[in-house]
């Protein structure tokens, strides 16, 4: 979704911290953790660390190519055990979208004569879908996508049925919902998958770091800014005995699966990042979902014409997404913003296209009038009082300036 | 998701004249449904459709047949959304008649409450 108001606040976390310093202190009234979040103190000082240390090309055998391979060695351990991977397993990639891209080309590569489907849920990140629409090669037929219910869950019945047709060379679907937070069911999506033969990529971006991770997968894939990492570094973790085949004309780095040279700096910031926040998480997380809970009860009850989306307990921590009836998304984002919140909106007058949310059409949701909420660790209990306080006057006067309101 | 008591609820199936100035009675374009109202909201992006819709659906009488045009592709997704949060039906849809956008004819439900209980 990533279709933020103008200016994302940024910064907020101070220079001075050490691996294992306290949980970064998000940006006041920062509340779309789910496009990106600043980096983590603890991930600030390793990336300062580590272009020091680790600046050398890790493929030499001298010195400070040693340790610049012992860095990235250390990271890729690190990640892989949060990932419950195996390290020759994760490969990091430039970013989040390049993992998709691998993944899902690659598995359609490495099953070239089995099957050339690709078969995703219709509510996948857009990298997942332009990734499966691409490897379709114009022939819209094979890039195959599955309904959801109206919490945004996936149609597994559905599901069933396009595998029990053939001919798919993987299942894509994500471990939990990006715009709306719905838990994906993952475990029985793996079950149907397994059942066919057919590989599974697993889109995990918004769950790494937040929330408990699937353990059935073929190909995993995740963004490092997602959870306090720097930008430009994804994962990209495929299964050892899948059938991948590497896309990308030479393939000499990251066990053959990514091209281009990596950013140990970069890559060993993100691991230091993810271990300080996996450090806090099950008790962070939880602080974060009775907000939500709150956040889910109060917007119900305190604003008009409302429709709170996606599943109310089988969800992301840290995710929640309403619609109001008659508001113009863009307007309710000023008026937020102005008072200081940075959310996001599926909303397509909040698009640069005109179409709205493909995730809230194939929910049948409500599409305008839309915020996403999504609270970065060491969410402040009283910046979402603030919101809560604000929000009901917010919406009426963005329906009275429309002449909609009592309608 | 909030109840409101639906004010578009009232049984009355009489096609009226006299609707108000943006709406306009009848159904002169060949190729469209039965309708009692028409709202031509091609050119207006979401919300407006949407709140045209229920400006129309608020009116008093209410009409029955409301026969909703708009180009922009969230109507595609918003006036069932808003069918079900109003309890009213979508009863057809198709291609506007002439040039881009779709026609969508939103009606009470069927069958129609007997005694304006929604």
């Amino acid at each position: 979704m990533a279709q933020v108001s103008d200016d994302v606040p940024r910064g907020g976390a101070d220079a001075s911290g050490v691996p294992g310093a306290p949980s970064a202190d998000p940006p006041p009234g920062y509340l779309d953790a789910a496009s990106s979040l600043p980096l983590h103190p603890a991930g600030r000082a390793a990336l300062l660390a580590a272009l020091d240390l680790g600046w050398a090309d890790p493929a030499r055998r001298y010195h400070d190519a040693r340790r610049a391979r012992q860095l990235l060695d250390a990271a890729r351990e690190s990640v892989a055990a949060t990932l419950g991977a195996r390290p020759d397993e994760v490969s990091f990639t430039g970013s989040g979208t390049q993992a998709v891209q691998l993944g899902v080309a690659g598995l359609v590569r490495g099953r070239q004569r089995l099957g050339s489907r690709v078969v995703s849920s219709a509510v996948e990140h857009s990298s997942v879908l332009h990734a499966s629409r691409h490897a379709a090669a114009g022939d819209e037929a094979r890039a195959v996508t599955v309904g959801v219910d109206r919490l945004g869950r996936v149609d597994l019945a559905e599901l069933a049925t396009v595998l029990d047709a053939g001919d798919v060379a993987l299942v894509a679907v994500q471990s939990a919902n990006h715009e709306v937070g719905t838990r994906q069911p993952v475990a029985a999506v793996a079950d149907l998958a397994e059942g066919h033969g057919v590989p599974l990529l697993v889109d995990a971006a918004q769950s790494v770091g937040r929330d408990d991770l699937p353990s059935r997968w073929s190909v995993l894939t995740a963004s490092a800014h997602k959870w306090g990492g720097p930008a430009g570094v994804g994962v990209l973790a495929v299964r050892t005995g899948v059938r991948w085949r590497s896309p990308s004309p030479n393939g000499a780095l990251e066990h053959g699966r990514v091209p281009g040279y990596v950013d140990v700096a970069s890559v060993v910031a993100a691991a230091a990042a993810l271990e300080a926040v996996e450090r806090d998480r099950v008790v962070e997380s939880a602080r974060l979902s009775a907000l939500v809970d709150r956040i889910r009860e109060r917007v119900a009850a305190t604003v008009p014409d409302v429709a709170v989306l996606g599943d109310p307990v089988d969800r992301l921590p840290h995710v929640v997404t309403f619609s109001c009836l008659y508001v113009e998304g863009e307007a309710l984002l000023g008026d937020l913003d102005r008072e200081g919140f940075a959310v996001s909106s599926g909303s397509s007058c909040v698009a640069d296209a005109l179409t709205p949310s493909h995730v809230l059409a194939a929910m049948g949701a409500l599409t305008h009038g839309n915020v996403r909420v999504s609270l970065p660790p060491g969410a402040r209990e009283t910046d979402v009082e603030r919101f809560l306080a604000v929000l009901p006057g917010i919406v009426a006067r963005v329906r009275a300036a429309a002449g909609a309101e009592g309608l | 998701m909030t109840d409101r008591s639906d004010p578009g609820s009232v049984p009355v199936p009489e096609p009226g004249p006299g609707s108000e100035s943006e709406e306009r009675a009848g159904s002169a374009d060949p190729g469209l449904p039965q309708h009692d109202v028409l709202l031509d909201e091609r050119g207006r992006l979401c919300p407006l459709p949407v709140i045209a819709l229920g400006r129309a659906a608020a009116a008093v009488p209410s009409p029955a047949r409301i026969l909703l045009l708009a180009d922009d592709p969230a109507a595609e997704t918003d006036v069932p959304a808003w069918c079900s949060l109003r309890g009213r039906t979508l009863a057809w849809t198709g291609p506007a008649p002439d040039g881009p956008g779709r026609a969508y004819l939103v009606t009470h439900p069927v069958p129609p409450p007997a005694h304006g209980r929604s």
